[in-house]
């Protein structure tokens, strides 16, 4: 599969008032052309953190990006002019679809009035380059079609009417399928979807991801799915990679992941999901804070495997399979599949 | 105390909000130190016909007006006729105005719409007018100037209280404690005025600049503490006359108001931002 | 087997008001429902939101006034209580946020939060009051140390066990847990079910477990109701209803559930469209505009809730 974006080495640090917290610490990731790759980890993993580095909306007053490499599409965009990544890529070849679609609108303009605006400026057919620009009625026509045709695919019912609503007119379910339709609309390479059906019920939910999978699939498209719900992550995801206290621990084709997971934390996260079966196992502890982290493994105060060894120093990613990498010194034993 | 030392640090950190306070100090210093400050403490009843309108120098710093007296000196006393009146009409219109507010925006029936009602009224009337009003009818004296404030005054914040525990009583917390079996003035005194009072007191601070403007606009009128008070507004009045030949005596204590009013001003949106619940640490509680 | 909570044709209409405070229609966020809660159980009530759980929860705590039908609690009709009945009857009866964090006072320590239901409630002694609240805490599993914590400084799931600690250092009988599990994360969320769990053996506790998590309600519940649209459409012990759903709802709302290792939802999901305005609700059967099985007559009749096996009961006029 042909790569379309690599993170290498990322490291980024939040100033706080209590010191520099390093929430991303070396992190790596790799997303194939059309892939969809599912970021699990809790709160305060990173994986947001992530996402806004990839599509560069960092909070530039805190946030500080010290090493690592973010290669898109051939072109580095940590090193590349801001103002061209702006106008180039973001929006363009990296589009957004947020966890909350309702906050993602702005209240006193109508849908319509909000596509237009984005089309003026990131349809497939908008010349490069910013500043004032003339919207010709031709290529309005055009962006306005290719429009309809997109809230067509993403089941909206009534396209025209939705485009004169306001964003409070419309459910929930429909503002995310938007949000879907106006991701796709500059025909992006890359999808980064940052908790998309989190706020949504879960029959909406499975409508949304069905949605999403198929269009990602059809028109070929790399989706970074990050999420807090392993669930969700298996129904969409070619390949997961999970996050704990900002490093990614492990990565694996979806099946692999689920059939014969290797790191302790991954373990433990898939046993406390809820299941008749099983009874519910927490884990002991808490998220350690990115201020101080834990030397050595940045798991190992909860982790039963823990040696002398993790304690001390920090493991490197291993492989650990085919296209199955893990960063623990005591990988878990892969279990045949049951 | 820590959270006071709290308070402090942050202000120390916040320029202009440190400005503010200083000036308000300096302000309070110079009222109860009068006595000592002044270079000519008698010059509050006493005149010097024949020194009248003198030009600043070392003898004079600010000058002396048209009875002869200190300009300088005044000054300073008048600052203790400021202070006074703009402390006692706040605390009035305070003590009046947050309870109504607060009793108005935790019942929903007829008592809170009628006091409601009464405040608007209030506030329909021009300020000033009504303060002119009652101080006309009262007759000119340093009592009336302060019940003419503080009747002016009250219904800013009944309104602030009154729309701030409507805003916090849909807070979840609130409804957490009514549901644990809070009777409604404890939620009222506990609950409700400690999560308003940051408001409360920015409005107080800012409130201050705009008495003691009133204050002065109705000393300037005649309206406030008869001659020979060194009120500053009355002074700028008895000035007028004498402008421009003699600067000093209107310059004075217009800047004196000036800054006093802009003290208040930076301290209060300082404190806006210092307030923040959220942003409060636990090691300073 | 004692009843303690009964809802009996239990009604809660909201007005719906346009720009000039005119009332133009009713939102019927609970609309007839009866249902009752055994002593010592955990009777979950599910559903997506806008179905009225919430409102059900609030109601039967009175933070909403019921528009008609009855609550009785332990024997007593708690459906209109005088302010100050129902101030005496919180100490039996609870209800738990779903975000504990904002359910607390942010100008707060935890301790002063913690003291505040015997202040209210008991006149015991300062000193009788700490040890009380010392020993909730060790119960929920807090240090001592967090009682000189802001709410803002711990965790969403510390946040929770506080929430938790308020309401039990009154020793309630029943407990209303509204999505006690919503914003946590996996490893936490399992620990603060197991922490429902002991809690209810140690302080002999029944629960109303309100939630949209379908996995968490079949973990802990022994029945369950599912609610839509203001309506429970179907309520059972919670194995059978999970294992043979029988209202076409029930059914939809569990394929929807991403299970992992089993079939995705992404390729067997059949429900299409979404829940219509409670405002507008359509005649007959509420479900009927999504239900995949819908039938000429489910447009004209109502269905009730009936038990058509022991204990468990549907209101789908396509089930026999």
């Amino acid at each position: 599969m042909a790569e379309l974006l690599n993170v290498s080495g990322l490291e980024v640090g939040f100033q706080t008032d209590n010191g520099l917290a390093r929430v991303l610490d070396h992190v790596n990731l790799v997303i194939g052309k059309g892939e969809i790759i599912g970021l699990v980890g809790e709160s305060g993993c990173g994986k947001t953190t992530l996402a806004r580095s990839i599509l560069g909306v960092l909070p530039a007053n805190s946030a500080r990006i010290s090493s690592g490499s973010i290669r898109f599409d051939g072109r580095s965009l940590l090193e590349e002019n801001a103002a061209d990544l702006a106008n180039e890529i973001r929006g363009r070849e990296i589009t957004f679809v947020p966890q909350d679609p309702f906050s993602s609108f702005n209240p006193v303009f109508t849908i319509g009035d909000q596509v237009d605006e984005l089309m003026k400026w990131k349809s497939p057919e908008a010349p490069l380059g910013s500043g004032r620009r003339w919207y010709s009625p031709r290529r309005r026509r055009n962006d306005r079609a290719r429009v309809m045709e997109l809230l067509r695919t993403v089941q909206l019912p009534d396209p025209e009417g939705i485009l004169k609503k306001y964003p409070h007119e419309v459910s929930g379910g429909q503002r995310q399928r938007l949000m879907i339709a106006m991701a796709l609309l500059p025909e992006p390479k890359l999808i980064i979807a940052d908790e998309p059906t989190t706020a949504l019920d879960v029959t909406i939910q499975a409508q949304i991801l069905k949605l999403l999978k198929r269009l990602a699939t059809e028109r070929d498209v790399s989706v970074l799915f990050t999420t807090h719900d392993l669930g969700t992550a298996y129904e969409i995801c070619d390949r997961i990679t999970v996050m704990y206290a900002g490093q990614e621990v492990e990565s694996a084709p979806t099946e692999a992941f689920f059939a014969a997971p290797r790191h302790p934390y991954t373990n433990r996260l898939l046993n406390s999901l809820p299941s008749r079966d099983r009874g519910i196992t927490g884990i002991p502890g808490q998220i350690p804070g990115l201020i101080a982290p834990p030397a050595g493994c940045r798991f190992h105060p909860r982790c039963d495997l823990a040696s002398a060894h993790c304690k001390a120093s920090r493991p490197e990613i291993t492989e650990a399979g085919a296209r199955h990498i893990v960063r623990c010194f005591h990988p878990v034993l892969a279990k045949e599949p049951s | 105390m820590a959270g006071l030392r709290f308070l402090l640090r942050k202000l120390v950190a916040d320029r202009t909000a440190a400005l503010g306070a200083f000036i308000i100090m300096l302000l309070i210093v110079v009222a109860i130190a009068a006595p000592v400050l002044s270079t000519h403490p008698g010059d509050v009843t006493e005149f010097h016909p024949p020194e009248r309108l003198l030009p600043p120098s070392l003898e004079h710093f600010f000058g002396t007006d048209r009875m002869g007296a200190d300009v300088y000196s005044r000054l300073l006393f008048g600052a203790r006729i400021t202070i006074a009146i703009a402390v006692i009409a706040i605390t009035v219109s305070v003590l009046i105005g947050v309870p109504v507010g607060l009793i108005a925006g935790y019942y929903r029936n007829w008592i809170s719409d009628g006091l409601m009602r009464v405040s608007d009224i209030f506030l329909a009337v021009p300020q000033i007018v009504l303060a002119i009003a009652i101080a006309q009818t009262l007759g000119p004296s340093i009592e009336n100037v302060i019940l003419a404030l503080s009747a002016t005054y009250w219904p800013f914040w009944a309104r602030l209280v009154y729309a701030e525990t409507r805003s916090t009583l849909n807070e979840t917390y609130i409804e957490a404690s009514i549901a644990l079996g809070a009777s409604p003035w404890r939620v009222m005194l506990f609950h409700v005025l400690p999560n308003i009072s940051s408001s409360v007191i920015v409005r107080t601070t800012i409130g201050m600049g705009g008495t003691i403007l009133t204050a002065a606009a109705l000393g300037f009128l005649g309206l406030g503490p008869p001659a020979p008070s060194p009120e500053w507004g009355r002074t700028i009045a008895e000035s007028r006359e004498f402008l421009p030949e003699a600067w000093w005596y209107a310059t004075a204590p217009g800047m004196a108001i000036f800054f006093v009013v802009m003290g208040f001003n930076l301290l209060g949106d300082g404190l806006r931002d210092i307030l923040d619940p959220r942003t409060r640490r636990s090691s300073d509680g | 087997m004692t009843e303690l909570l009964r809802i009996d044709g239990l009604k809660k209409y909201f007005p719906i008001l346009n720009v000039w405070k005119r009332r133009t229609g009713w939102l019927k966020a609970l609309d007839d429902v009866s249902l009752s809660v055994t002593k010592g159980e955990i009777l979950g009530v599910v559903g997506e939101s806008g179905c009225g759980k919430s409102t059900l929860g609030k109601t039967v705590m009175g933070i909403h006034e019921a528009t008609d039908g009855v609550i009785t609690f332990e024997g007593n009709d708690i459906t209109h209580l005088k302010p100050y009945q129902s101030r005496e009857l919180r100490r039996d009866l609870q209800y738990t946020y779903q975000d504990p964090g904002a359910s607390l006072d942010p100008r707060w320590k935890i301790g002063k939060s913690l003291d505040e239901p015997l202040i209210i409630h008991t006149k015991l002694t300062r000193a009788q009051r700490r040890e009380r609240v010392s020993e909730i805490l060790n119960a929920v599993g807090l240090p001592e140390g967090h009682l000189d914590l802001y709410p803002h400084e711990i965790s969403g799931g510390q946040q929770r066990r506080v929430g938790l600690a308020r309401i039990l250092t009154l020793h309630p009988s029943m407990v209303v847990l509204d999505e006690p599990t919503s914003g946590l994360d996996v490893s936490v969320q399992a620990t603060i079910l197991n922490l429902f769990l002991d809690l209810q053996k140690q302080f002999d506790l029944t629960y109303i477990f309100i939630s949209h998590d379908l996995s968490v309600v079949r973990m802990i519940c022994d029945r369950v109701a599912v609610m839509y649209l203001g309506k429970v459409v179907e309520i059972g012990p919670t194995e059978e209803v999970f294992d043979t759903p029988r209202h076409p709802y029930t059914q939809s709302l569990l394929a929807a559930i991403p299970q992992i290792g089993k079939a995705r939802v992404t390729e067997t999901f059949w429900l299409e469209g979404e829940p219509p305005d409670p405002g507008n609700l359509p005649s007959g059967c509420r479900f009927r505009t999504r239900c995949p099985k819908v039938a000429g007559r489910c447009a004209t009749e109502m269905p009730e809730l009936a038990e058509k096996r022991a204990g468990h009961a549907d209101a789908c006029l396509l089930v026999e």
